[in-house]
């Protein structure tokens, strides 16, 4: 097993951290929030489908211990796909309204106006609810769907908002880097999300906060150049069911 | 009409701000009497101006002790002057001088002559046709979050009763077409309208088609009674409402069986004597659903709005924010529970199409916590006329319970974490959004022979047992993959929804490796009221025969999962041929 050495997030330029965020009220409200969704089922339409025969079955959800619930995703807007580069930016402000919860909308518009997300145009792509349950840990992974930005040109970020990851011990964040930080309550970390495998450790206690993954508008693959779909540049291979 | 003066500016402007009053040109007030403690406690110098013969209620235990000048007991009112609300005396009387009457009695007289506001307004829109997108507000009640249900879907229900529903408002078109098809009676009118019942001011109608119209309402298996206190040109006083919250209260005592709705989208200036009436229904187990108010006031100075005793709704728009004209709560600040507070759930109430009293077909758009209150009455007879045993206490208790908690984007300064509830209507198919989906719950292999899973990923079943107390049975209800005969056995379904599956006794087909199995569970109430059913739960069954890893096999089915099926998802639904 390789140890890196252990490093904090001042040691990196492009990981970022704000502490103390928000106003109380505002981060009270927003754990009100994700409490009060932990018992409900919930629309999470992974993007997913299973071909199998004659079936064609689109995934709700998958038996993980980590209830990955998707908060709201942009690109399952059917007319998301519509959209092109001078088109996108109104679209998502027009949506936002209609798929993300407003006090979610309100951190992802605060978000919006830190660095660096105010190096380009970012879109709040994707909202994640985040509840680890304890002594599980979140594996090495990297973020990203291959075919809303060429990850490999592109750069993804991630900002979590941590909620209630106070207690207990363990929870860390960590990157290959050796980034290591035990974040605090009301504080936010963003970080590269498609760049750097990064995990979250074990904890003792539940750990609760809610990830918004974001891409430059100028990243994007959108499909189509003027809108029109049936000028798509990607042409799906399968099948289209009935 | 009693006048307030300020010495100093900023206890008037304190006052204003309060009470959203306007003050005259010498920079006087007018106020109601129900504000002449608050004045005086901001070192307001209260005085009668004109003096003018008004009628006035005064609390006390017999009209010999009225010791005001020129003050006369009305006796064509009550018993000789005589109206009880609550186990309370108060007499009718007649003076020029109110402010006198309100100081030999500390305060325990009202006016007859209340400012009634009603609480809701048509902004514009009016048409026959219901434009695209108009169904928000009951896709927003049918959903537990965010993007909402594309349709109003309700459960399967065997309601056991129709509860009264009284909409005390400005009378109701029962011929409009959202209404048509409902049990409707003419309950009570003014006296003054001489038998007209129907609307002719645009507020009853509306509210009653957010209660139980057919395209704009949440539910229909009521009676719809009809009240009319209003109408274009009239409002009502202290008695006159008296005596329509007495006609709901007889109308309950009839058969207190058969439990009851009182809609109030409206609201007067806070009366002792309109409060003990509101107590004498809400103490006999009438549910009173009223209108927080839209002047952006403290309810505190309100009735019925201010009691804790009544549902009170304020409104929310279609981004999930609360409107900006809500009134509030200022004791509501102070407190911690969901339990006792004035302002208790929130409702859609901006931009709300609803019926329009023009004609049978029109529409209008309305907004205003008229309307809001108008869905929590709704929203109240669906769960007094499903669930056993449900009465104002109990059935209070679950439309908090069930509501959809901490979604609402709320003005911090104004309202408190307790109230952020929002409606979730208790008949709603609570997978709304989910039926064209399936959960996956994984492979069996020899490796892996059971898989164990949990109902409430996608049933909310036990929420519902948790808010209404009604037990539930769980059963299977398989998909088409496979005779019945051959699945039968292989899923242990416990009653808290836990469930073990193990491979089903399949007959394969020759090279059939692995076929994908589906099953729903079904969540039926002891009582049979309700039958909630999940979306499609899925796993892969393994041939048994083959000896092989089937691994491969299921990777490549799962391999679908990520891009060419996901454009296929979204392809299909763009309906591209």
């Amino acid at each position: 097993m390789i140890q890196l050495e252990k490093k904090s997030v001042s040691d990196f330029s492009d990981v970022f951290l704000y502490e103390n965020f928000l106003p109380s009220n505002v981060h009270k409200q927003i754990a009100q929030f994700l409490n009060g969704i932990q018992n409900s089922p919930r629309f999470n339409f992974e993007g997913r489908a299973i071909n199998v025969g004659d079936k064609f079955t689109k995934l709700l959800g998958t038996n993980h211990y980590r209830p990955y619930i998707k908060l709201w995703d942009l690109s399952h807007q059917p007319s998301y796909w519509k959209q092109t580069k001078t088109t996108v930016n109104d679209w998502a402000t027009n949506t936002y309204s209609l798929v993300i919860p407003p006090i979610l909308r309100l951190l992802a518009n605060r978000l919006l106006q830190i660095q660096p997300l105010t190096y380009k145009n970012y879109i709040p792509i994707r909202g994640i609810y985040n509840l680890l349950k304890p002594n599980i840990a979140l594996d090495p992974h990297l973020d990203g769907e291959g075919f809303l930005a060429d990850s490999e040109n592109s750069i993804l970020y991630s900002a979590t908002y941590y909620v209630d990851v106070e207690k207990g011990e363990g929870g860390e964040f960590w990157d290959e880097r050796g980034l290591l930080h035990k974040p605090k309550n009301n504080s936010v970390l963003i970080n590269q999300g498609n760049v750097y495998i990064h995990g979250v450790r074990k904890s003792t206690e539940t750990r609760l906060g809610v990830t918004l993954r974001f891409y430059a508008i100028d990243d994007l693959i959108l499909p189509t150049i003027s809108g029109n779909i049936d000028e798509l540049l990607y042409k799906p291979t399968v099948a289209v069911q009935n | 009409m009693i006048l307030c003066n300020f010495a100093n500016q900023n206890d008037k402007t304190k006052f204003l701000s309060h009470t959203k009053l306007n003050e005259n040109s010498d920079g006087s007030v007018i106020i109601p009497m129900s504000l002449i403690s608050l004045a005086r406690s901001l070192n307001g110098v209260v005085t009668q101006g004109t003096l003018t013969t008004h009628q006035y209620l005064v609390k006390v235990g017999h009209h010999s002790s009225i010791n005001t000048p020129n003050c006369l007991v009305v006796s064509n009112h009550g018993e000789n002057g005589l109206l009880k609300a609550n186990s309370d005396n108060f007499w009718v009387v007649e003076t020029q001088n109110g402010l006198a009457l309100f100081d030999e009695f500390n305060g325990n007289v009202e006016q007859v002559d209340v400012p009634v506001k009603l609480m809701g307004e048509i902004t514009t829109n009016i048409t026959n046709v219901l434009p695209e997108g108009y169904d928000w507000p009951r896709r927003r009640i049918n959903s537990r979050g965010r993007p909402l249900g594309e349709n109003f879907v309700l459960a399967n229900t065997n309601f056991i009763r129709k509860p009264n529903v009284v909409i005390i408002d400005s009378g109701i078109n029962f011929t409009h077409q959202e209404l048509v098809g409902l049990e409707t009676e003419d309950l009570f009118a003014l006296p003054s309208f001489n038998g007209n019942f129907r609307d002719d001011a645009g507020h009853g109608t509306a509210i009653a088609s957010m209660v139980a119209g057919i395209n704009t309402g949440l539910h229909r298996h009521l009676r719809l009674l009809n009240c009319k206190i209003f109408n274009s040109s009239y409002k009502p006083n202290a008695i006159e409402i008296g005596q329509a919250l007495d006609s709901c209260y007889n109308k309950f005592m009839e058969d207190v069986t058969v439990p009851m709705v009182v809609n109030c989208s409206w609201t007067v200036a806070k009366n002792s004597y309109l409060e003990g009436k509101f107590k004498d229904l809400t103490s006999a187990g009438i549910t009173v659903v009223c209108a927080a108010g839209n002047t952006g006031v403290n309810v505190d100075f309100l009735t019925p709005a201010g009691m804790a005793e009544v549902i009170t709704v304020a409104a929310s728009d279609i981004d999930d924010c609360g409107a900006g004209f809500n009134n509030f709560s200022q004791i509501d600040l102070a407190v911690q529970t969901n339990e006792g507070l004035r302002i208790d759930i929130f409702a859609p109430g901006v931009d709300i199409y609803g019926a329009h009293h023009s004609g049978n077909d029109m529409y209008c758009m309305f907004s205003g916590s008229s309307a809001s209150s108008g869905f929590v009455t709704g929203g109240m007879a669906a769960i007094l006329a499903l669930v056993k045993n449900s009465y104002r206490e109990t059935a209070t208790k679950m439309l908090m319970d069930y509501g959809n908690v901490g979604q609402l984007l709320l003005d911090f300064d104004k309202f408190t974490f307790e109230q952020n509830r929002l409606l979730y209507l208790i008949t709603s198919e609570n997978h709304l959004g989910m039926d064209s989906m399936s959960y996956y719950l994984g492979a069996l292999s020899l490796d892996n022979p059971t898989i164990s899973g949990k109902t409430d990923i996608v049933l909310d079943y036990q929420i519902y047992s948790n808010a209404t107390g009604e037990q539930f049975n769980l059963l299977v209800e398989w998909g088409d993959e496979a005779p019945q005969s051959e699945l039968e056995g292989c899923i242990t379904l416990d009653n808290t929804g836990n469930f073990v599956v193990s491979n089903p006794n399949l007959s394969w087909q020759p090279d059939e490796k692995i076929r994908l199995i589906s099953f729903k569970v079904k969540a039926q109430s002891v009582e049979n009221s309700i039958t909630l059913k999940s979306p499609n739960i899925i796993f892969f069954a393994t041939n048994p025969n083959v000896t092989e890893s089937l691994t491969g096999d299921i990777a490549t089915a799962l391999e679908n999962i990520d891009n060419q099926s996901f454009f296929a998802a979204w392809v299909k639904s763009l309906s591209i041929k």
